[in-house]
């Protein structure tokens, strides 16, 4: 990329969504938006810009910290839901905020078992791809190895009626999704 | 036209080293006396000259005030800090309280910050490479410990402006060192980087893919090293010899000395032998009389007594793993760097750990400043053939109320990298808003390292709670932070960028260049500290210079005047 268009992307970077920011679609899986970044980061290393003028070097590394916020928020499976909520209602970016939440979120999860937190992951995952059914069983799965937590029920519940939810589609045109 | 060179350099707590790439091949670059090491000692004669390496060594017994070693322990941190307590209980030379909580280090009539202490070390490596190389060289790569905080990589770059360099980057020294063993070998791999310095311990978990050098998670610990395994020796030496004669030769500097380079001695020919005798004639004298310490040390004793340095790193081993979601089955290969690991203690821990043998081809010693001398050459040439993705190695928090932090940028996170936060006052018609940062993994603010504090003003001040401002924190590729802010209505697009001190301000920088060099010039050299970029359309955002006493308030619990604003 040439340095002017850079300075462009640097400036048009603050308007741009994470999945923009790393050339990928909203509905990518979790390998696809892995490959788009590290596409992303190899363009816009900053160590390839060391010789041009700091104007270049101060956007090159505008767009590379971007580029890395959104890759935190978009491999985790408990940040890109929230992320995606977020974004439904024009935020662009995931801030501290939202962070606080996902922190009380996780604390609510505390005491979960690595094979809990792993069927979870793997249900939001899932989720995020759209696969309602797959997210249901997963999170049945993570409830045989921590039958009372409450984030998972809930979780559990809430799938369940967005499945209701999308059946319900196809029966009503005025359903609300 | 001759091929631009950069040197790297590894920066160490007690030894430094120097390497370039010459015709495409990494070579160590030796000193005059064709040692491939050279102590990071400096020596201030009486004659006001200055030495530095092995002979400066030679100078600690005889002149201990007036000699200075291990300056890295106290670089990029404040006289409050637990380093510089005891660091002013062990060391001979005197440490003085600077301005703003800084160090300064008093030997002879000067009084020199550690950033300009390490410079010497610095310019000392410049001139190694200069005098192999024949030719003047300028720009370089200098590695610190994958853990140091911002203030300790910016004080580190400081060090590197006043000693006449142009500092390409600052880079982790595991990261260095993979770099080292990956290199052009188009490897794909999960490797761990078990470095264990004279001063501190870092691990570092990364995947290799080829030209990608990608740090999965780093964790380490500063305050261990090679250094408290000396220590293990000289205490059971001075305990011995306490029981014996009662006398206790660790208050006394010149016996002190003498005793902790026979200790460290002695570690050294353990890693070579089974056995040794340490043999100190005079160490001190009682009632008139010499005594010394004769005493036989097995290596199986030696071991007994930094067992549990060891465990201790393995400790830090798993959390790594953890964070990288790994385990140790998953890795693919083991390097040990740094001189520590040239202990066979170390190494069997390090093997029964692992489940796999260290890396034997790469030497511990040399092996990060190959790193960096790669890495300098790959930001000289035209094209970049390796990418380094590394992380950030501590949580960056802000206080809360309370004596508490929350996080804002967590650990392992990719770097460089932003999160911004909303943030409001927290009393009725406040003027200004103070955010105090820090860096570690503890909640409460007393138990991280305070890095500075940021002052926001010029607003309208108006009810609690309904001033707005957009803070920005970000951490550069060398895990330098900056802050920026902005009206969250207005003044989106354009921010003032400030870095945050605790050490030397620009101005002083400039100062000691001048003072210093005899207008001796740098080059090109980046200012390293970011200048204002365009006009605050927002609040005023006001860097705290460390001269101002309130930049580093001493009491992490006093009362919090900003808030986050939840949703």
């Amino acid at each position: 990329m040439s340095p002017g268009e850079i300075q462009a992307l640097a400036r048009l970077a603050g308007g741009m969504d994470y999945y923009c920011l790393l050339r990928t679609e909203r509905t990518a899986s979790l390998d696809e938006i892995r490959r788009a970044y590290y596409s992303a980061r190899r363009a816009f290393h900053p160590d390839r810009y060391l010789r041009e003028d700091a104007p270049v070097q101060t956007a090159v590394d505008q767009i590379s910290r971007r580029i890395n916020e959104a890759w935190v928020v978009l491999r985790d499976a408990v940040r890109r839901p929230a992320y995606d909520r977020g974004l439904a209602e024009g935020r662009l970016r995931y801030t501290l905020e939202d962070e606080e939440s996902r922190r009380e979120q996780s604390r609510a999860r505390t005491g979960s078992t690595p094979n809990g937190r792993k069927f979870f992951e793997l249900a939001s995952e899932a989720e995020a791809r759209g696969e309602i059914e797959k997210a249901i069983a997963h999170i049945q799965t993570a409830l045989t190895f921590e039958r009372d937590n409450p984030v998972l029920l809930e979780q559990l519940t809430r799938l369940r009626s967005s499945r209701q939810a999308g059946s319900d589609d196809g029966d009503s045109p005025y359903a609300i999704r | 036209m001759k091929e631009e060179v950069a040197i790297g350099i590894d920066l160490g707590t007690s030894n430094s080293c120097v390497a370039a790439v010459i015709g495409g091949q990494p070579r160590v670059l030796p000193n005059a006396h064709g040692e491939r090491t050279t102590a990071s000692v400096i020596a201030f004669a009486e004659d006001g000259s200055v030495s530095v390496g092995n002979e400066a060594r030679a100078q600690v017994i005889l002149d201990p005030t007036h000699t200075v070693s291990s300056a890295k322990r106290l670089i990029g941190r404040f006289m409050f800090s637990e380093e510089a307590r005891k660091a002013s209980a062990i060391a001979r030379y005197r440490i003085v309280e600077g301005e703003g909580h800084s160090i300064q280090i008093q030997v002879r009539e000067q009084s020199l910050s550690v950033p300009e202490v390490s410079a010497l070390v610095l310019k000392q490596m410049r001139s190694v490479a200069e005098q192999e190389l024949g030719r003047s060289l300028e720009s370089a790569v200098i590695t610190v410990p994958a853990l140091f905080n911002d203030n300790q990589r910016q004080a580190t770059k400081d060090a590197g402006r006043i000693a006449g360099l142009n500092v390409l980057r600052i880079l982790n020294e595991p990261t260095a060192a993979a770099l080292a063993y990956g290199y052009g070998q188009d490897l794909r791999a999960k490797v761990a980087v078990y470095d264990l310095g004279g001063g501190t311990f870092d691990i570092s978990i990364l995947e290799l893919g080829g030209d990608v050098f990608e740090v999965l998670a780093t964790c380490g610990d500063t305050f261990l090293g090679g250094d408290d395994f000396d220590d293990r020796l000289i205490d059971l030496l001075a305990e011995e010899f306490q029981e014996r004669h009662d006398k206790n030769v660790r208050s006394d500097p010149f016996s002190y000395e003498k005793l902790k380079q026979a200790a460290e001695k002695a570690k050294l020919e353990l890693s070579e032998k089974e056995s040794v005798t340490v043999e100190v004639p005079a160490l001190c004298s009682v009632d008139g009389e010499a005594l010394g310490i004769q005493r036989e040390i097995r290596r199986g004793e030696f071991d007994q007594l930094v067992q549990d340095l060891c465990q201790r790193t393995f400790k830090v081993c798993d959390e790594a793993l953890q964070q990288a979601g790994l385990t140790v089955q998953d890795l693919d290969g083991v390097i040990l760097v740094g001189g520590s690991t040239r202990m066979p203690v170390v190494r069997e821990a390090a093997k029964e750990y692992f489940r796999r043998e260290p890396d034997g081809s790469i030497n511990p010693e040399e092996v990060v400043a190959v790193g960096a001398a790669i890495h300098a050459a790959s930001l000289m040439g035209s094209e970049t053939d390796t990418f380094l993705l590394d992380v950030t190695p501590l949580s960056l928090r802000v206080g809360i109320a309370g004596g508490l932090t929350k996080v804002v940028i967590e650990r392992n996170s990719p770097v460089p990298i932003e999160r911004t936060g909303v943030f409001t006052t927290a009393r009725d018609f406040q003027e200004s808003v103070s955010i105090r940062i820090y860096q570690g993994e503890a909640r409460t603010a007393r138990e991280n390292t305070l890095l500075g504090e940021v002052e926001f003003s010029g607003f309208q001040p108006g009810p609690r709670g309904e001033v707005k401002i957009e803070v920005s924190f970000a951490i550069t590729t060398e895990g330098i932070l900056k802050v920026s802010a902005s009206d969250p209505v207005t003044g989106a697009e354009r921010f003032t960028s400030v870095t945050l001190s605790g050490g030397l301000s620009e101005a002083e920088i400039e100062r000691i260049i001048r003072a210093g060099s005899g207008g001796e010039s740098a080059g090109s050299v980046p200012t390293g500290r970011d200048e204002q970029q365009g006009a605050p359309t927002g609040p005023e955002l006001t860097a705290l210079q460390p001269e101002d006493p309130r930049a580093i308030p001493l009491d992490p619990d006093e009362s919090v005047d900003a808030e986050l604003v939840q949703k």
